[in-house]
């Protein structure tokens, strides 16, 4: 019994100073609450101004391009850290550590992503509490394609920026390929304004790519309405599996190149 | 690695307004191609930023102490430091594309304009981009006093976001505000109206610049004195 009281006492005391170290920097603090709701302000003020000047034969509404400027912000946040993985592996495969990992009887890149539990589950609470608001609930099975689809995202994401991370043990550095892919990715998935506003050429070329699938897809679903799109649902599952699966390979293939720093 | 990074904003870009082109109608009167246009004069812009972002380092410098090093040179401390800092390779690589860009378009566009009025826009161009290092500057400074300001300066970065976007677009309130109390408009807002011969220069014009640029100057000289007054080395 003394030893759980010890524990939650150290616990607390982890706790006190975590919030003391956060008010350290007071102003950093309170500064860093207003990034997001400027972000969204200078959003709205954009696209109001926009719309107010439309003669009557767009669908889009200020409502509908709002939601999806905010949703898109909640998700880039919570999504971002599944980007790690490249930085992670090029680290672990340049000084060594990866040895501890490969020695271990669990998969190295799952165990990063699991690493990420407590997005994850912020990311799950957050769509579920997004979905309520926006009328999706629990008893309605869209509800559930809606959460899908953003761990999905996580997935995808992880899974994109494991390729990345891969290189490296082929070349030292791959921090300037990871850019890139941020980059494309932030073109095809939509990150940039909604992709069924892009024009027609490059709609119909992301139609066939899986990026649709990390923002676009997951958004436009929860603000679309109730209704489960199936083709889009098993095309996407598709995509996790032939994905995974070559990730699998091109680990299984690259990670012969690796020489431990430790000998 | 800067060339490819501006390559792909660039490219952000033109899809975005690809997309808004293809399915809204623009407002003001503004043409696609002008819009274009403004990119290119804020991408000059921000070339020209590259320039001091030293500015940016400013906070880290103040909490590390590393200021030091320059308080004991026998030279402005703020002039030596960003001298010493200047990232001059990313400078010509943005200043390169953007000027490719801004050819491409005057050329695509078709717009025809004297070289008098094509001198003073990008007169006005550079005066804006140095009132926004001033902006940059003086919300760095504020780090003698609160530790890191860096967060504080992101929030003045996304509402700089907005200028990504013509400020024509706006309603008069939001470009006032944009144009005299955070004056970060004044790069590219009034250069673009000068190429497209929607103003012509007046003393109102000269007298915004003349008074932004004043009172910036002023407050960062009073900060800084005040500043480096409090500075007390971390070493």
């Amino acid at each position: 019994m003394t030893r759980i009281i010890n524990f939650f006492l150290t616990v607390r005391e982890i706790f006190k100073l975590n919030i003391k170290n956060i008010f350290e920097y007071r102003f950093q603090l309170y500064s860093q609450l207003f990034i997001l709701p400027t972000k969204i302000l200078v959003v709205y003020l954009l696209w109001s101004q926009i719309l107010k000047n439309q003669t009557g034969n767009t669908t889009i509404t200020i409502k509908w391009i709002f939601l999806y400027y905010v949703i898109l912000a909640f998700f880039e946040f919570v999504t971002m850290p599944f980007c790690v993985i490249a930085y992670y592996l090029m680290s672990d495969v340049r000084d060594g550590a990866l040895d501890i990992f490969l020695v271990r009887p669990f998969p190295y890149l799952i165990y990063r992503y699991l690493g990420q539990s407590s997005n994850l589950l912020t990311l799950i609470l957050g769509s579920a509490i997004l979905n309520i608001i926006l009328g999706i609930y629990p008893w309605q099975l869209k509800f559930y394609v809606v959460i899908y689809y953003f761990c999905l995202s996580t997935i995808l994401l992880f899974i994109l920026f494991s390729f990345i991370g891969v290189c490296s043990f082929l070349v030292e550095n791959v921090l300037t390929l990871r850019d890139n892919m941020w980059n494309i990715i932030k073109i095809f998935s939509g990150a940039i304004i909604p992709l069924s506003l892009y024009p027609k050429l490059l709609r119909d070329i992301v139609d066939y790519l899986p990026f649709k699938y990390i923002y676009y897809v997951p958004i436009n679903s929860m603000i679309s309405g109730n209704n489960v799109d199936y083709l889009d649902l098993y095309l996407s599952l598709i995509y996790l599996v032939v994905l995974a699966t070559l990730l699998a390979i091109v680990w299984k293939v690259t990670i012969k190149n690796y020489s431990s720093q430790g000998g | 690695m800067v060339f490819i990074h501006v390559l792909f904003e660039l490219i952000f870009m033109l899809i975005f307004w690809a997309s808004v082109n293809e399915v809204l109608v623009l407002p003001n009167n503004y043409k696609p191609m002008d819009i274009y246009l403004y990119s290119s004069l804020a991408m000059v812009a921000s070339s020209i930023l590259e320039l001091f972002f030293a500015v940016n380092t400013i906070p880290y410098s103040i909490n590390s102490g590393e200021i030091d090093l320059y308080l004991i040179r026998p030279a402005n401390v703020w002039s030596l430091f960003i001298l010493d800092n200047m990232n001059v390779i990313s400078f010509l690589e943005k200043l390169f594309l953007s000027s490719l860009f801004f050819l491409i378009v005057v050329i695509k566009g078709e717009y025809i304009f004297s070289l008098q009025r094509l001198a003073l826009a990008f007169l006005l161009l550079i005066l804006g981009t140095i009132s926004i290092v001033l902006i940059y500057f003086i919300i760095s400074l504020l780090s003698f006093w609160f530790g890191l300001s860096d967060n504080f300066r992101s929030v003045i970065f996304s509402l700089q976001d907005i200028l990504r976007y013509p400020l024509g677009f706006f309603s008069k309130t939001i470009k006032m505000i944009f144009l005299t109390i955070l004056p970060m408009g004044l790069a590219s807002y009034y250069p673009l109206e000068l190429l497209l011969n929607h103003i012509e220069l007046n003393w109102h014009i000269v007298a915004n610049y003349s008074l932004v640029l004043s009172a910036l100057v002023v407050i960062s000289v009073l900060m800084s004195r005040k500043g480096l007054i409090r500075y007390d080395s971390n070493n």
